[in-house]
């Protein structure tokens, strides 16, 4: 018929090449397997890793990432990990205390970074085979060596004011390094790191710390009121006492100057030792002009001259006084 | 026969129909499925040209093996590139350049942050008497054993594209029930949860070196403590540290770190809030007393300067006028020596005149050998009339 014929084969040879590549493909694809960059990969024969031998030592073959073969399913069976860093923090809900060696209680939460160990991955897959497996173990691991490596420090270690006396990254790096040599021996895990993520108190005690604090505040509030009072007073009484050290200054400066002042006046006096009746007179005169003012009520006798000339006699001239007689100067009220 | 024949024949006839109708679906199909065929060629070829796009850097994998293309394992922007269909193929994309921010709150109570603040109604707020579980709500040590909250963020960028990919485990794209878990429960395994441990590894272990004043900026001694931004300095310093350390090596680079919020346990923060007031009343005590030192002070010297000018106003006019009276005295001596007796009345007269001019007010009194007088005044408010003496004896 019709499509039996050689020129309707050639007519559908897309289908018939399809109908190959479908078929290579599934082929291929139950021959071969891939290990990806970020995974390790064991074949497995009826469950047994194949195995290279490296210096006398029989390990798993280990595959490069890329495209291998193998036999097709119930034979060969490809166990694969992924072989990048993860992280794993302790379940939460299972905190527990530990005990410093300064007899503290105190709850850590630790979070550790681990890989399966690349140059051993058939101990892994041995002895845990799964993630879940490993994270449980790892669980264990790091509570253990955590536990004990804590119990050897105070915990003046873990917090302390003063920079120096912390060894937290001390304490982490103890703790790794035993757990590393643990995990990898003897599951095939490799720790890379491992570090604090939660640092606390139980409970009760965490209620007693919460108590001291409000004491410590209130102890503060009282000091830095109390402290004020006192910086205050003392920042006043310095200022009251630089007031009279300056007050006092300037008064004894100005004694000097005064008595610097009747020092030279004094030495102006001298000249007056010509002739002190007649000095004393002239000052006299003086002191007169300055202290009758317009405002001041005279009562004089006629004594004084120039009233003598009221008395009677007055034009008998060798009678009139010359010395003047004490005038006593009233201030009056006159206004 | 015949009949059987002709039936045969028409069943043959018919068969004959069936058969090209047939025939003739089958070649529409055909030719149907070779257009497929090509159009899936076509798309297959096409679908396989790519770019890596801004933002973002790209590693092709073939057959999970890193392939580098053109010399570099990390494709680089501004080219075209092509790749085998999945699952010969695969090209991961990788945000590269993209801040990431990352918010740590694992140091925060868990409590309703509404129902945090403290009400001054006497309610007793949520927490106030709670006690800390540990596990749940958060909290930091500082280094002299007091309790805190905080939030943390961290904001880094992926730098070296290929070690962070391959370093470091990637959760899957989860779907919407499992990104729930993970909002709930935190990530867990994966980079994020990597950086966000890094993060409160450093923040833990730099909190636990500084006294809480200087956590909370309470101290009043401003200047000589170290201040909160160098506290976020250091834990970015320990950051940037743990990020390029060996045995973690993120292929990250952290721009900056940041404390969002810090906060003493709700039971404390009055007390807390009394310190802060406390230190506000030091500062007003000593401003108080620091404004009289320096309004005091001032005005002594001010004082000082005046008790000195009158002092020396003294001096000048002291010395001025023995000076005068010098020169007066030596004018007049001289003319004294050459006639005493003239000289003086002349003098005495003269002041006599000058003061007696000037007074308005004059008794005189005239006097009987020695004999006393009684002198009456009247010394009123009235201004007493001149020229009227009031005269008896």
């Amino acid at each position: 018929m019709g499509f039996t014929d050689k020129r309707t084969w050639m007519q559908h040879w897309p289908v018939v090449l399809l109908g190959m590549l479908v078929a290579f493909i599934f082929l291929v694809a139950l021959v071969t397997f891939e290990v990806k960059e970020t995974e390790h990969a064991v074949v497995m024969t009826f469950g047994e890793p194949k195995a290279v031998s490296v210096d006398g030592a029989t390990k798993a073959k280990l595959y490069e990432p890329g495209l291998h073969w193998k036999w097709p399913y119930p034979i060969d069976t490809v166990w694969r990990h992924d072989n990048r860093l993860q992280c794993y923090e302790l379940k939460k809900g299972q905190v527990e205390q530990i005990q410093t060696a300064d007899d503290y209680q105190i709850v850590v939460t630790t979070y550790v970074l681990w890989r399966i160990d690349g140059d051993a991955p058939e101990l892994f897959l041995k002895r845990l085979n799964t993630t879940a497996d490993a994270e449980e173990v790892l669980d264990k691991l790091t509570r253990h060596h955590r536990n004990i490596a804590l119990g050897r420090h105070n915990l003046t270690e873990l917090i302390n004011v003063d920079a120096d006396k912390v060894h937290i990254d001390g304490i982490a790096d103890e703790i790794l390094t035993s757990l590393q040599a643990d995990a990898k021996s003897n599951y095939g895990i490799e720790v890379t790191h491992l570090g604090f993520k939660h640092l606390g108190f139980p409970e009760k005690v965490s209620g007693k710390v919460i108590a001291r604090m409000k004491a410590e505040r209130n102890r503060k509030s009282a000091e830095y009121r109390a402290e004020g009072k006192r910086d205050a007073e003392k920042i006043r009484a310095k200022a009251d006492l630089e007031v009279r050290e300056v007050l006092a200054k300037a008064e004894g400066e100005a004694k000097r100057i005064r008595a610097e002042g009747d020092k030279s006046a004094a030495e102006h006096y001298a000249v007056f030792r010509k002739n002190p009746e007649l000095a004393a007179f002239l000052r006299k005169l003086d002191a007169l002009r300055l202290t009758l003012s317009a405002k001041t009520t005279l009562v004089i006798d006629t004594n004084t001259p120039p009233y003598d000339l009221l008395r009677p006699g007055a034009t008998k001239l060798g009678k009139l006084t010359l010395t003047p007689p004490a005038a006593r100067p009233k201030a009056g009220g006159a206004k | 026969m015949s009949t059987d024949q002709h039936s045969h024949a028409t069943e043959l006839h018919e068969g004959d129909q069936g058969m090209q109708s047939l025939v003739r679906t089958l070649r529409v199909l055909f030719v149907l499925l070779r257009v497929l065929i090509v159009f899936i060629f076509v798309y297959l070829v096409f679908s396989g040209v790519f770019y890596v796009r801004e933002h973002e850097e790209a590693m092709l994998f073939r057959f999970g093996a890193l392939r580098a293309k053109g010399g570099e394992e990390v494709l680089s922007r501004g080219k075209l590139y092509w790749a085998f269909p999945y699952p010969i193929d695969q090209v991961e994309r990788l945000p590269a350049q993209r801040s990431v921010t990352i918010t740590s709150s694992q140091y925060w109570p868990l409590i309703n942050a509404n129902r945090l603040e403290s009400t001054d109604q006497g309610v007793v707020p949520v927490g106030e008497s709670a006690v800390l579980r540990p596990g749940e709500g958060g909290y930091l040590l500082t280094g002299d054993a007091n309790i805190m909250h905080m939030i943390w963020a961290v904001r880094y960028r992926v730098d070296n594209a290929r070690k962070y990919y391959l370093r470091l485990f990637h959760e899957p794209d989860d779907s919407y029930a499992e990104q729930r878990e993970k909002h709930t429960h935190g990530r867990t395994r994966g980079a994020e949860a990597i950086i966000e441990n890094i993060l409160s590894e450093a923040v833990l272990a730099e909190v636990a070196t500084w006294p809480v004043e200087d956590v909370l900026v309470l101290s009043r001694a401003e200047g000589t403590n170290r201040e909160r931004k160098s506290l976020a300095n250091g834990v970015e310093n320990r950051v940037r540290n743990l990020v390029d350390a060996e045995g973690i090596d993120l292929g990250i680079r952290v721009d900056e770190v940041n404390l969002v919020e810090v906060q003493p346990p709700l039971a404390t923060q009055n007390a807390f809030r009394e310190v802060v007031d406390a230190a506000h009343d030091y500062r007003a005590a000593i401003a108080t007393a620091e404004a009289y030192e320096r309004r005091v002070v001032p005005e002594a010297e001010g004082k000082a300067s005046t008790i000195r000018a009158d002092a020396s106003a003294y001096r000048t006019r002291v010395v001025e006028s023995v000076k005068a009276e010098k020169a007066y005295f030596e004018t007049v001596y001289a003319e004294y020596e050459k006639n005493p007796d003239t000289m003086l009345v002349a003098l005495y007269t003269d002041a006599v005149r000058d003061v007696l001019s000037r007074v308005e007010t004059k008794y005189v009194i005239h006097t009987r050998g020695e004999g006393r007088q009684e002198v009456r005044l009247r010394l009123g408010p009235e201004r007493p009339k001149p020229g009227a003496p009031t005269h008896s004896q």
